[in-house]
């Protein structure tokens, strides 16, 4: 029988892994963002000092 | 009126107290097996002693609180806020029996900020103790960070309505999924898969950098746990400045800001909603607020010309901003550089950061992103109403995985927590001042232990005043339950004593 | 619960935390800092020691890890630097230390780190400070080109005391004979539930 909500083995099933993933990896993307900004910064603000 | 408390009332309490505190006996036979593996035998007794004690006050409370009635709303926010409570005063055996602890208090200071991932310690000879107690240190924040009430309600709870109410009751309101111990399983699957990769990542870092494989991996995971939870712990006194490279903090940055991230937005992202990330009221009110901090303490740090180059300066101005803001409380400069280097400047923006703190629904503390954005709509819809015709209808919405419309019942329990949270970091700042700690200093300080956050300036040491160790107790603890369930606990406790039959 | 009960049981709290609280009055003396200038005035003041040559001794704590020709290493010179806890030594406050860039070879001269079983060696080094190191990241570091052992540490042995092991067993038992009981009284009442 097909449900098409999770039940405690549909959290973990192997086909959900790539877009958890993908998940993972679209945050880190976010974040290394907000490095890359800061680093910015930081050159502006050696470049105006 | 308030309803003096029936009989019925303390057994329910008592019952679920109990088996949160069997869930803190469980916890603890991880430290053990880890002395038992080191041959730590001195530090294997502290825990089985500890164990013990645990296991008879759950065990006594099961016998004595004989009970079938369900958990009402209100017994569910005291249980959730007098178990940690209870959980403190047990949980800090080990640490005592140590050796490394000045007194109980001093303990008992140090489990509070494991739980609730403050990372302010008290604890002396940090670089002289056991794999175990640095297995229990760190475990502690991160079972803190899970909230261990969601852990006793995975293993313990067996899917009673009333558990729900307990779940809330830590500050937890988000539901992923329609059904609560669902939701607590999908916060497990976010978190060990994190504590997977986390770890992985940074043990190879380690060795990379090197360390020895027992070490490199046993740092990897406390330093993950220390991340993740937004707790702050570290095994060595020298926190994260010990391990001297730029990726070791990349990796610690990326853990400590995905763990500062409100669960339902990982379970968003997670099952597809990328955009989410972009779009959410607290990601974007997280990015503006760390920015702005960022750039304030960049900008101040390069003025003083306390750091040679661009590279230096991003390091260590991001790396504890970063920290700050997400409430972790990880530092790669010592504690009184904050003073001795940043300068009030920088003191003022790590502080403002803490201040805010990160996502609802996370690990981490402080009036949240969340907060920040209700406000700062309501007030844009303020001066939008001004500027409009009178009879214009302005409505505001904000994004946290769909669209909620603003009303003034949400703006005003937002304005309630928030300003609880300024009252308790005022209170902190105006006692440190009144012990003769420069205001700056004690403001700093006693935000970092009101938001959960744990850097510390200096203040905090064993020999500060008992007050004020007392005080940074409650203030963790109010913080990290968000005041709400420690009223309820209050009530009770007013109730119990002059309630009316 | 009559409110009188729970009001004594308040004050037992109270007092009980007074109690707890008051336990920190003990303080010995601890063993102070064997530097001229040490690690808390190299971080009190950082302008006036900044790209000076320093002497700097303590015990090496946790580990050396070699990166290429250099390792860092970990010098404490604080209360522990003699005997730690472990060994019995007075609680003396938090750890304090400077980080040491040194070539390998002088860091493999090292026998013992300071840690739960060890009591580290003690070294001296000799070396620049910096402040704000700009070669690395900023950190406030030593950047050695001496380094001597002067003492060599020693293994911790961590006795068992045989209070604790009667405490351990007494309240176990104690643990487990009430566990029986809940177990049991549970079983015993639950056909009758249903």
């Amino acid at each position: 029988m097909k449900t098409r909500r999770f039940d405690e083995r549909g959290l973990t099933d192997r086909k959900n892994w790539p877009n958890y993933l993908g998940g993972i990896l679209t945050e880190t993307g976010f974040i290394l963002g907000l490095t890359a900004l800061a680093f910015l910064m930081a050159v502006v603000a050696k470049a105006v000092f | 009126m308030l309803l003096r408390p029936r009989l019925d009332d303390h057994l329910v309490i008592g019952k679920y107290t109990g088996k949160v505190i069997i869930g803190i006996a469980l916890l603890m036979v991880i430290p053990l097996l880890t002395s038992v593996v080191f041959a730590e035998w001195d530090t294997v007794l502290d825990f089985a002693i500890s164990i013990a004690l645990c296991l008879i006050f759950g065990f006594g409370t099961q016998i004595a609180c004989r009970t079938e009635r369900d958990l009402s709303w209100s017994h569910g926010l005291v249980v959730a806020s007098g178990s940690w409570i209870v959980a403190t005063i047990l949980g800090a055996m080990p640490h005592w029996l140590s050796g490394h602890e000045g007194s109980y208090l001093d303990a008992m200071f140090d489990v509070m900020s494991g739980y609730t991932t403050t990372g302010l310690y008290l604890l002396q000879d940090l670089d002289h103790i056991s794999y175990g107690m640095n297995m229990w240190r760190h475990l502690l924040t991160y079972a803190g960070g899970q909230g261990i009430v969601v852990i006793a309600l995975t293993f313990l709870f067996k899917g009673t309505a009333g558990a729900y109410k307990v779940y809330v009751g830590e500050g937890k309101d988000e539901r992923l999924l329609p059904n609560v111990v669902q939701t607590a399983r999908a916060i497990w699957l976010v978190s060990l898969t994190w504590l997977v990769i986390g770890t992985v990542a940074m043990s190879i870092t380690g060795l990379l950098l090197g360390q020895e494989p027992v070490r490199a991996f046993l740092h990897g995971l406390w330093v993950y746990m220390g991340a993740w939870s937004t707790g702050g712990f570290a095994p060595q006194s020298y926190n994260t400045l010990y391990y001297h490279a730029l990726s070791y903090e990349i990796v610690a940055i990326v853990v400590m800001i995905a763990g500062s991230f409100n669960f339902a937005l990982h379970w968003a992202v997670w099952t597809g909603k990328r955009k989410e990330i972009l779009r959410n009221v607290e990601t974007v009110s997280f990015a503006i607020t760390l920015s702005l901090t960022v750039l304030i303490a960049t900008f101040a740090l390069a003025k003083a010309g306390v750091y040679p180059d661009a590279m230096t300066l991003f390091r260590k101005a991001f790396y504890q901003l970063a920290s700050g803001h997400t409430t972790t409380g990880f530092s790669t400069i010592y504690s009184r550089a904050f003073v001795t280097q940043w300068g009030p400047v920088g003191l003022i923006a790590t502080t403002v950061a803490m201040a805010i703190g990160a996502s609802a629904c996370s690990t981490a503390g402080g009036i949240k992103g969340m907060r920040i954005g209700i406000i700062f709509k309501a007030f844009m819809q303020d001066i939008r109403r001004v500027i409009s015709p009178e009879r214009a209808v302005v409505s505001s919405k904000f994004h946290h995985i769909k669209d909620v419309y603003l009303d003034d019942g949400l703006v005003r329990t937002t304005m309630t927590i928030t300003i609880a949270y300024l009252a308790m970091y005022g209170l902190n700042a105006i006692v440190g001042a009144f012990y003769g700690y420069d205001f700056l200093q004690a403001a700093f300080e006693g935000v970092s232990a009101a938001s959960n956050t744990g850097l510390s300036c200096g203040v905090t040491s064993p020999t500060m005043p008992d007050v004020m160790k007392v005080l940074y107790i409650g203030s963790m603890w109010l913080g990290r339950l968000e005041f709400m369930s420690v009223f309820a606990l209050g009530g009770y406790i007013v109730t119990i004593l002059r309630g009316h039959k | 619960m009559s409110a009188r009960t729970a009001r004594s049981l308040m004050a037992t709290l109270l007092f009980g935390l007074l109690l707890a609280a008051s336990g920190c009055a003990a303080a010995g003396t601890p063993e102070p800092s064997p530097n001229d200038a040490s690690s808390t005035d190299l971080v009190e003041s950082p302008k006036k020691f900044d790209g000076g040559d320093v002497s700097f001794r303590g015990e090496a704590i946790g580990e050396a890890m070699v990166r290429g020709d250099m390792a860092w290493i970990h010098i404490n010179d604080d209360a522990y630097y003699m005997k730690n806890v472990e060994e019995g030594a007075e609680l003396g406050g938090y750890n304090t230390g400077m980080a040491v860039w040194v070539p390998a070879e002088l860091a493999e001269d090292i026998e013992y780190f300071g840690d739960y079983k060890h009591e580290g060696d003690i070294v001296e080094v000799e070396g620049i400070y910096n402040a704000a190191c700009a070669e690395h990241g900023g950190d406030t570091d030593i950047h050695a080109t001496a380094l001597d052992v002067i003492e060599v540490g020693h293994d911790v042995v961590d006795p068992v005391r045989p209070d604790k092991v009667v405490w351990a067993v007494t309240l176990g038992l104690v643990a487990f004979a009430l566990y029986l009981f809940d177990h049991y009284w549970r079983r015993g009442s639950e056909p009758r539930r249903r």
